[in-house]
């Protein structure tokens, strides 16, 4: 199954029941962007718990009331959340985020879309 | 290119200068850059973001130093009372940016009532040509906290000498002067035992934390975040589980997050269940035992308070504007 949706920050698609969100070029996120984003993401949920693959390689900056917005309202319905980094902006990001946030599902970051859906598998919802 | 990243380490180190001295409301201007430096950049910048935040609650600016009054908050109005300038510490207080305030009304970052009474305060100001005058007001922070301060409201010409303006200062009072008010006080009426508020004071004691205490408080504060759903023991008990004393996590976790642990527990567990209300296909009674309410009219009673509107409310709005899309 294939769906795809998109929004000024980030495009989704759902493959496999994992959630694949590309943050688009430069993007800012406050905390209305996260709303939108957790939005559109729910949207692809169907009232279900489901993985996250999310790359955030050109993701610009996030300010503290998206972070806590995201780890918490956001964290709902995710059963693990993988982030794709490769530039040393994303990767300090992730590892902030990581260390600062304390969400409750399991996060790690990955240079890889392979080793991000090992890992997400390990939590899939059956 | 060396030159230019000679230039970024030189603002790091300006903004590393102003971090140790607690001003924590400065950025560093982002550049497209993708590399080591942009992303300590990046780094610094939520670092400094997440002290401002840590700062406004705990307010421990400088405290080693132990000011007894301190201006807090500065702004110069022109003549009807618009913001021509305003300084740093007022934008972290009142959680906008420098540019928010300039050129808007000096009342539209007070209370309703606080606004009011402004407009009387300097119209009287104006009628009876005073210089100098002061007045209570309310502030109101971004996220709609009211801040009570008095205000000194000073006049002076503005540098072209054309208009008079106003420079109005905020005096932040700090605890050590308030606790030596406090003792003035229990000595004048040399009844502090059986003083009406004595018990009250007692309570706004500010409890010594060493870094240890904190860090429990705050492992205490993540646990609440990720087990809403959790049978909570008494405050007692789960202090001896964080490995404090109650007093401590009690007057410690006020002090910290500017809430009680119980007020708190209940938030979060609103918080997730009005996400869950919109997203999840779960039924408003199991939400509501799956993140930790006993009874659905408990439930539904605290989260009307809190959102002013029904989990049923919420349920319907959100199903049509799904069927609408």
């Amino acid at each position: 199954m294939l769906v795809t949706v998109g929004n000024t920050y980030a495009t989704y698609e759902l493959i496999d029941d994992i959630i694949y969100i590309t943050y688009r070029k430069n993007v800012i996120l406050n905390l209305q962007a996260a709303e939108i984003v957790i939005k559109d993401q729910f949207s692809l949920h169907s009232g279900l718990k489901r993985g996250i693959l999310c790359d955030i390689r050109h993701v610009k900056a996030i300010d503290k009331a998206a972070r806590v917005y995201m780890a918490r309202e956001g964290s709902i319905l995710v059963s693990a959340l993988a982030l794709i980094v490769d530039s040393p902006v994303s990767i300090m990001m992730s590892e902030f985020y990581l260390k600062t946030s304390n969400s409750a599902v399991p996060t790690a970051s990955f240079k890889s879309t392979e080793e991000a859906l090992l890992f997400l598998n390990k939590y899939k919802v059956l | 290119m060396e030159e230019k990243n000679l230039e970024r380490i030189h603002v790091i180190n300006e903004m590393l200068l102003e971090l140790a001295v607690g001003n924590f409301y400065y950025r560093i201007e982002r550049s497209s850059n993708n590399d080591e430096v942009e992303a300590l950049i990046m780094t610094l910048n939520m670092f400094a973001e997440e002290m401002q935040n840590a700062n406004i609650h705990q307010r421990i600016l400088n405290s080693s130093k132990i000011p007894l009054d301190i201006a807090q908050m500065s702004f110069v109005l022109n003549q009807t009372s618009l913001i021509q300038m305003v300084n740093a510490n007022a934008s972290g207080i009142l959680s906008y940016s420098n540019d928010t305030f300039i050129g808007k009304p000096f009342t539209s970052f007070l209370e309703n009532e606080s606004a009011l009474k402004w407009d009387t305060v300097i119209k009287q100001f104006y009628e009876k040509n005073l210089f100098e005058t002061s007045t209570q007001l309310k502030f109101k922070t971004k996220e709609g906290l009211s801040i009570p301060k008095t205000v000194y409201i000073s006049l002076f010409q503005n540098l072209k000498g054309t208009e008079n303006w106003l420079l109005l200062t905020v005096i932040h009072h700090s605890s050590y002067k308030e606790q030596l008010d406090l003792n003035l006080k229990g000595k004048i009426n040399n009844k502090a035992i059986n003083f009406p508020n004595s018990k009250k004071n007692n309570l706004k004691q500010k409890v010594k934390l060493s870094y240890e205490d904190i860090r429990k408080i705050r492992t205490g504060y993540d646990r609440i975040v990720n087990n809403v759903e959790m049978e909570f023991p008494s405050l007692r008990e789960f202090a001896l589980e964080l490995g404090t004393n109650e007093f401590k996590l009690k007057y410690g976790f006020k002090a910290l997050y500017g809430i009680t642990v119980h007020r708190f527990l209940i938030q979060e567990r609103l918080r997730k269940a009005q996400m869950l209300i919109q997203y999840s296909d779960d039924s408003i009674k199991s939400i509501a035992y799956a993140v930790g309410f006993k009874s659905m009219p408990h439930f539904s009673r605290v989260f009307k308070k809190m959102f002013n509107y029904t989990p049923s409310d919420l349920r319907n709005y959100h199903n049509i504007k799904d069927n609408k899309l």
